[in-house]
């Protein structure tokens, strides 16, 4: 099943409003259909529509999603953008992080060790 | 040791392969580091024989070489549909910083340096070669540095990686949903 990426990598910003308001339009639908119970996701920033959608129905007293995001890897001191908008916006219900460097800084994620 | 010709000329003596890759990447720097007289010399005085270097979307063709005596064999390729087994006979690998690599080669048990590409915006992957490397599970260097590393390294002072488990986040959802614990 494929979804829309918001943005391609070094695609220019503007047309990128237009990509992303596809990838949410897109992931709306695709929520509705399959009315999923658990969205579990490692980024990269595929997962960012639909984690918005999911989370945009639950404010709206509609949703029925749990959110879990699971960072990278690779990611060691720094949260990547995609972690860094759903931690900020407080849109996962879990927020997975692989090392404890990552857990000091953002203390709301929960540090699981690395997976891999 | 037989004279010349091929290095399956060199008969009962151990072949000890290093692999070189770089993933789906262009990684010239690290080919072309890889490809000077200087590294090579290092790697045939730490007793490898062959050189296999995977240079992927590299523009840079290293020069092939037959392995006669005193010298390293190399050959290339671009891409191979799994370096699995490529990884499983070398003796030593040197790679790119892509986490698939680099944890596909630890899960090995093969002793890894990690080249850290310098040209890559916004290098993110460096912070993963650089953790690593201070826990002792492989060595870091740069495109630069890479002939000092080989001289330098002491691959029985590098520690096993011991591999992950994804029982913790499974335990975390678990809970959050309201599943029993087992």
């Amino acid at each position: 099943m494929q979804i829309y990426r918001s943005r391609e990598v070094g695609q220019s910003y503007i047309t990128s409003v237009w990509t992303t308001l596809v990838a949410l339009a897109h992931a709306l639908w695709l929520m509705l259909r399959i009315r999923p119970q658990v969205i579990l996701c490692n980024g990269p920033g595929t997962c960012i529509p639909l984690c918005m959608i999911a989370f945009l129905l639950k404010v709206l007293g509609i949703g029925w999603s749990s959110i879990f995001y699971v960072e990278s890897i690779a990611r060691v001191r720094r949260l990547s953008l995609s972690g860094l908008i759903l931690y900020k916006l407080r849109v996962a219900d879990k927020f997975f992080v692989q090392w404890p460097q990552l857990q000091r800084k953002y203390p709301r994620a929960d540090y699981v060790g690395c997976l891999m | 040791m037989a004279e010349g010709g091929a290095a399956r000329g060199r008969g009962a003596e151990a072949k000890r392969v290093v692999f070189v890759t770089v993933g789906t990447t262009c990684f010239d720097a690290l080919v072309r580091a890889v490809d000077q007289q200087e590294v090579k010399q290092g790697l045939l005085a730490k007793g490898y024989t062959h050189l296999i270097i995977q240079m992927g979307r590299g523009t840079y063709i290293p020069t092939k070489s037959e392995g006669e005596t005193g010298s390293l064999a190399v050959d290339y390729f671009t891409f191979s549909s799994s370096i699995a087994d490529h990884l499983r006979s070398a003796s030593l690998v040197i790679s790119h910083a892509g986490s698939g690599s680099i944890f596909e080669t630890l899960r090995l048990c093969k002793p890894l340096i990690v080249v850290v590409n310098e040209d890559l915006m916004d290098n993110h992957q460096a912070e993963l070669a650089e953790e690593l490397a201070e826990r002792k599970h492989l060595y870091c260097a740069r495109p630069q540095t890479l002939h000092q590393t080989i001289s330098e390294m002491n691959l029985e002072s590098l520690l096993p990686y011991q591999p992950g488990d994804a029982t913790p986040v499974a335990k975390l959802i678990n809970r959050f949903l309201g599943f029993p614990e087992d």
